[in-house]
């Protein structure tokens, strides 16, 4: 797909339409397409003509704000306007190039609505998640936290992400209840990943759907149990602390258990 | 795919049934009038016609008004590509632009090799001219295939993508129908993207 993007205009002339072609697509269709493109392209397609205009508007949200040039108080600046310009709804949200200076502000946006992928770094550790995050809780099939403390309530609350294929964790302090709560509320979980948190020295995985398991790293041990994971393929700790250890009681599918030192996020 | 008795009277070409995937072949006509064979298990692929199929609409062939002979067969030819990997396909909402963190889209079944082998296969039939390209995009919302439709628009979104108003203006022939000030208001209202 990078090839297709770096061919000069020259090259695919022999290609090129006689006439518009593609403004003729119903809107639908362009709203998908836009909703593929990078933000920057995205947005301006709305000066592209009249019949564009209104597209990107309609489309739902794909902010990667790494895509976004110039350094932090422009890109913040440019998400800001963004998300008071798009009504909604959204489908990325990815924030973790970005020192967020208001989390609940953008959380809170309109534009957020029914996000589905969202990838959310806190700008200290000793700071909670917001509370907020759990208003993507229906529709979120992708999430990504990092760097800040989980939940830390004395109660949980109740977690329910009934879309939810695929979570990443980092730098995170989360108790071994909020886990487990957590795990329990994630009905469809493919895939789980764990790099370098801690607050829990012990996690049970129960889990009909559960297909990736990998941990890295962490301040003390940690002993996981593999309960019931009969889709389980693979299953991979690094960085191992001393004391962590593993108990295998019923992963009927495991094909790769084992350690890797590098490519850890490629899992 | 249990047999219901409306399925008995039906074609003879019927497969056994009790889990095991139907040989069954199912005609689809497109709009100029040409037949093509897909088995029933590519051809639900689309979730059009598999509802079709489902209600019993499928016996003597399904029409397919929309779509001319020439896309017909570049779906069906995707269909039968993946249908024999697909794992649920149109549960999975496959997002290509993911393609660093998506290790199995809809390819749940599949070895190394031979996802690579579907990969290269979507390139290829995706590298054809706009106009082609279009018709593919307008047949797969037709016939509810979403991978189809994914891929094909993921390669509009490629020819875009990165490029100047200008340039992409250029390469898909669009007119610039605004007056300078509606212009100049429309750069204006997100300045950031604009500096080009």
């Amino acid at each position: 797909m990078a090839a297709a993007a770096a061919l000069p205009v020259a090259k695919t002339a022999p290609d090129l339409p006689e006439m518009d072609l593609i403004s003729s697509l119903p809107g639908e269709i362009l709203s998908i397409i836009i909703s593929l493109l990078p933000i920057g392209s995205a947005v301006r397609t709305t000066s592209l003509s009249r019949r564009w205009r209104p597209l990107w508007r309609s489309s739902p949200l794909n902010l990667d704000i790494s895509h976004i040039d110039g350094c932090g108080r422009d890109r913040a600046a440019a998400v800001s306007k963004i998300l008071s310009d798009h009504p909604g709804p959204a489908r990325r949200f990815l924030t973790a190039c970005l020192q967020i200076t208001d989390p609940d502000g953008w959380l809170g946006s309109p534009a957020l609505r029914d996000l589905q992928e969202i990838d959310f770094w806190l700008p200290r550790y000793e700071i909670p998640m917001p509370l907020s995050i759990l208003r993507f809780a229906a529709t979120l099939r992708v999430a990504r936290f990092g760097n800040c403390r989980f939940f830390e309530y004395d109660a949980p609350p109740s977690f329910n992400f009934p879309c939810l294929e695929k979570l990443t964790m980092r730098f995170i302090f989360v108790r071994e209840d909020t886990l487990h709560c957590l795990l329990d509320g994630c009905p469809v979980l493919e895939s789980l990943l764990l790099d370098r948190c801690h607050g829990f020295y012990y996690m049970v995985i129960n889990s009909l759907t559960l297909k990736r398991i990998g941990t890295n790293g962490g301040r003390h041990g940690c002993q996981l149990v593999i309960e019931n994971a009969p889709r389980l393929e693979k299953l991979i700790r690094t960085d191992l602390h001393p004391e962590s250890t593993i108990r295998l009681i019923k992963a009927p599918k495991l094909e790769i258990f084992g350690f890797m030192t590098d490519d850890f996020t490629k899992l | 795919m249990a047999a219901t008795p409306a399925d008995a009277s039906s074609s003879s070409s019927e497969a056994v049934v009790g889990g095991e995937k139907s040989n069954k072949m199912i005609t689809l006509i497109s709009s100029d009038g040409e037949s093509f064979e897909a088995t029933e298990e590519a051809a639900k692929m689309s979730v059009t016609i598999k509802h079709m199929i489902e209600d019993g609409c499928a016996d003597d062939g399904i029409p397919l008004p929309n779509v001319p002979a020439k896309i017909l067969s570049m779906v069906i030819e995707y269909c039968n590509k993946h249908a024999a990997d697909a794992d649920d396909t149109n549960k999975h909402v496959a997002d290509p632009a993911d393609a660093d963190e998506d290790d199995d889209n809809n390819n749940n079944n599949a070895s190394a090799g031979e996802k690579e082998d579907l990969k290269s296969f979507d390139a290829s039939l995706v590298a054809v001219d706009q106009a082609t390209l279009f018709d593919i995009i307008l047949a797969a919302n037709f016939l509810s295939i979403k991978g189809l439709l994914d891929l094909a628009c993921q390669k509009v979104a490629d020819d875009i993508k990165d490029k100047s108003v200008e340039e992409v203006r250029e390469i898909f022939k669009i007119e610039n129908d605004f007056t300078k000030e509606e212009e100049e208001a429309v750069r204006k209202e997100n300045a950031w993207a604009f500096n080009e």
